[in-house]
Parts: C-alpha cells; structure tokens; sequence
C-alpha cells in the first residue's frame, strides 16, 4: 500500500546559502527547499526556472556578497555597459509616458 | 488589508503589466490583494538610467515589471548591481549593496527596487550639489 507525505513548508527549515547552494548541485534537493539567503529573507524555487533559477539566485547573490566584502573590488573603472532593456517593458513605459 | 492608493488627476501607475491613467479628478483606489504596482513617480524611463545607480534601480524595475525572478532579467540585474559595487566605496553603502542582492535572491523585488532608490538619490543629491 502506497502512502503520500505531505510536505508542508512550515515543516522545513530553511538551509543556509552554502547548503542551499551545495544541496542544488547535487541534484534532488528537499522539496520545499528554503534558503536563508541574509537577514532572514528566504529565497525558494518559486521562480519561471524552478530549481535552476533557485540556484542561479544564490550564485549570483554568493559573487556579489563576496564582491562587497573585498576591498580590491573597490573603486574599479569599468567600461560602461549598453543599457539592456526588455522589449515588453520598453513598450510598458513608452504607454507609461506622460501624454504632454 | 487593502493598500489604499490615493491618486492624482492623470496620475499613471503599471498594475501587473497593465498601465493605468486615473481621469480628470482625484481618485482612491484600493488594492485588496498583492500586486506588482508601480507609482507614476518611481517609475524610470530607459533614458533617465545614466548613471550606475539608475542602471541598477532601471534593471530591478525591469524585474518588478514582468515579474521574472531569474533567467536573463536576473543575470541583467546582477550585472548592473556589479558595476555599481564597483563604483561605491562607503562599507555601509557597499554593505546596503549586499542586502539589496539579497532581497532580489529571495524574490523580493520591491524591496530590492526601495532600497536601491537610496542610491539613486544620492546620485541626485551629487548632482545638486555639482550644479
């Protein structure tokens, strides 16, 4: 006889960012996976991309975390970038322009 | 609760991808469930990010905008956040820099949007002060 477990998330604790990040990487993490990413804000796999966009997140907030904390990132002259703008949202604030 | 909005005469404001005009008089709204909403007055134009602050706050509002957590809009985002550590060298507001990544991580773009604003009017604040 087969049984269902119900995973609620009030059941899970959150992980932090190094096993949040470790357990994505292994692959088959703990449905319901919650991570700790600072100051109690709790990133999920709630995105379009589930799980990769999960792990994505914490990378990207693992870089630039540590690009805060390192002095030889301070001050460093970069070429500007050309400003990426998403073809829907161009149309959303072109309606959103003041019609004066 | 509701968030009541309390809107101008031809005040615009974005509701989850749709652009709304109030009309010719004052008006209250009130929103009874989460939405992403956007005020005429936090909204930028792609012409007015031309700082590295503004780049960061345009991308996060990009975000905010579609609703998109991860994918291109997130790696957008990141890079923008970058060039602006780049450029910031006070610990706090490096630290600030840090706490706003950690909003967008968790999904939470509108914090991330208010708390990169602080950026953006301190570049304003330069730019008095420069005039």
């Amino acid at each position: 006889m087969s049984s269902l477990k119900l995973v609620t998330p009030e059941l899970i604790e959150p992980v932090d960012l190094k096993a949040g990040i470790k357990q994505l990487e292994q692959g088959g993490p703990r449905p319901g996976l919650m991570v700790d990413v600072g100051h109690g804000n709790i990133a999920r796999a709630n995105g379009h991309l589930g799980q990769a966009g999960l792990l994505q997140r914490l990378m990207g907030h693992r870089l630039l975390a540590a690009l805060a904390t390192d002095p030889a990132c301070e001050n460093v002259e970069l070429p500007e970038r050309k400003l990426e703008v998403d073809p829907d949202i161009a149309l959303l604030l072109d309606l959103a322009r003041s019609p004066d | 609760m509701p968030l009541k909005l309390s809107l101008k005469p031809g005040e615009t404001f974005i509701l989850n991808g749709a652009v709304v005009r109030n009309g010719d008089r004052r008006g209250v709204l009130l929103l009874e469930n989460q939405a992403r909403i956007l005020r005429e007055k936090d909204i930028m134009q792609a012409e007015e990010a031309n700082t590295p602050a503004r780049r960061a706050y345009f991308a996060i509002m990009q975000m905010y905008l579609s609703g998109e957590s991860d994918g291109p809009a997130y790696d957008r985002t990141m890079r923008a956040l970058a060039d602006l550590l780049a450029v910031t060298q006070l610990p706090d507001d490096r630290k600030s820099l840090a706490e706003v990544s950690e909003f967008i991580a968790a999904g939470n773009l509108y914090k991330g949007l208010t708390k990169c604003r602080k950026f953006v009017r301190n570049d304003d604040t330069l730019k008095l002060e420069a005039s």
